[in-house]
């Protein structure tokens, strides 16, 4: 990912919000504050994030309801709450629903700082690793279904002649479908091709690919 | 009608959980050092059928978890000689899910082990009927 980290800020405390803002700021991130959770949503340009600072106690819709509706929403990137509250059932239930930590306050810089980069770097490479395996997966579904079992049965060690009498086809016609595979998989070496196999799961069909998740 | 106790104090089976008592399979572990509370605890899950074996230290919550058909561990995260880190590693190589109890964690702890894979954090005093439907989905 090539733009700068960015993180979303929703705190209806003015002064929470700022301070957030210029702690992160000294520490090189970037961040966009809203006042709320309405006027986050109502932000339809909310340019894209990689983490969210989020108050679970605000006037209106208050930070679990605006979760709930980021989950609904499908959004990808860690959220951690902010307390004031030492509310463990709240948090529990908060973290299970899939948010990724908790801040309370009053809480240390260091901290902060901590969370909010792990949060970045484990967001950063979740999505890198789910951008290369849709890659892998539409060059995948240009492959003809018979270019599918050759490349399976190669990502298995079959050598040339095993896999023609597997598939009962000519050495020859494996040798061919075997270099389209090559194209168009764009893998320069069989170890490559092994890996892109691997991140599409056990079975190269498109249909038994796993669900590509955050 | 359905009375759900706090954990500490005696009991009472829900009217619509009485119907379905029946044996269940496997095994519940309790770790639960406070005697009133792991009665009150053992007598409600095994009013529900379920099996339950109480230990009485991270040894032979271990050991357990390796020998026998566990379903899951129900283990207080407040006992130095037992961190919850290392029970919830185990169980997890072992393939037990754990839920935690606990009296005196702060925030922080409770929600670490939930991100690091425990079932669930029971802050004490919970009602019953947490326990029992978590235990119910497993």
């Amino acid at each position: 990912m090539s733009r700068d980290p960015l993180v979303c800020i929703v705190d209806d405390d003015e002064a929470i919000r700022e301070s957030l803002r210029l702690l992160l700021y000294a520490n090189g991130l970037g961040s966009q504050g809203y006042t709320s959770a309405d006027a986050f949503l109502a932000d339809d340009g909310a340019r894209e994030f990689d983490c969210m600072l989020l108050d679970i106690r605000m006037p209106g819709t208050d930070g679990l309801e605006l979760f709930r509706e980021l989950r609904r929403r499908q959004v990808a990137y860690p959220v951690i709450f902010i307390t004031g509250h030492g509310d463990i059932p709240l948090a529990v239930s908060a973290i299970k629903q899939g948010a990724w930590d908790f801040l309370t306050k009053p809480f240390r810089e260091g901290e902060l700082l901590e969370k909010v980069s792990g949060a970045i770097a484990h967001y950063r490479s979740a999505r890198r690793t789910l951008l290369q395996r849709q890659k892998v997966q539409q060059r995948l579904e240009s492959c003809t279904p018979r270019e599918r079992d050759v490349m399976r049965l190669l990502a298995e060690g079959l050598p040339n002649k095993g896999i023609a009498e597997a598939l009962g086809i000519s050495p020859r016609t494996v040798e061919i479908h075997r270099a389209h595979v090559m194209e168009k998989m764009a893998a320069d070496s069989l170890p490559a091709l092994v890996r892109m196999v691997g991140m599409l799961g056990a079975d190269s069909s498109p249909e038994a690919a796993p669900p590509v998740s955050d | 009608m359905a009375e759900s106790g706090r954990a500490g104090s005696i009991p009472q089976l829900s009217g619509d959980r009485a119907i379905k008592k029946q044996h269940k399979n496997g095994i519940l572990l309790l770790n639960e050092p406070d005697t009133s509370v792991r009665e009150a605890l053992k007598f409600l899950l095994e009013g529900e059928g379920w099996n339950v074996k109480t230990v009485e230290n991270c040894e032979e919550l271990i050991e357990s978890v390796r020998t026998l058909d566990v379903v899951a561990v129900i283990s207080e995260s407040s006992l130095p000689d037992c961190p919850p880190e290392e029970v919830l590693e185990r169980c997890k190589q072992l393939g037990a899910p754990v839920v935690f109890t606990g009296h005196d964690l702060p925030l922080q702890g409770a929600v670490d082990l939930i991100r690091q894979g425990a079932l669930d954090f029971l802050d004490k005093p919970f009602p019953q009927s947490r326990l029992l439907d978590l235990l119910e989905r497993i």
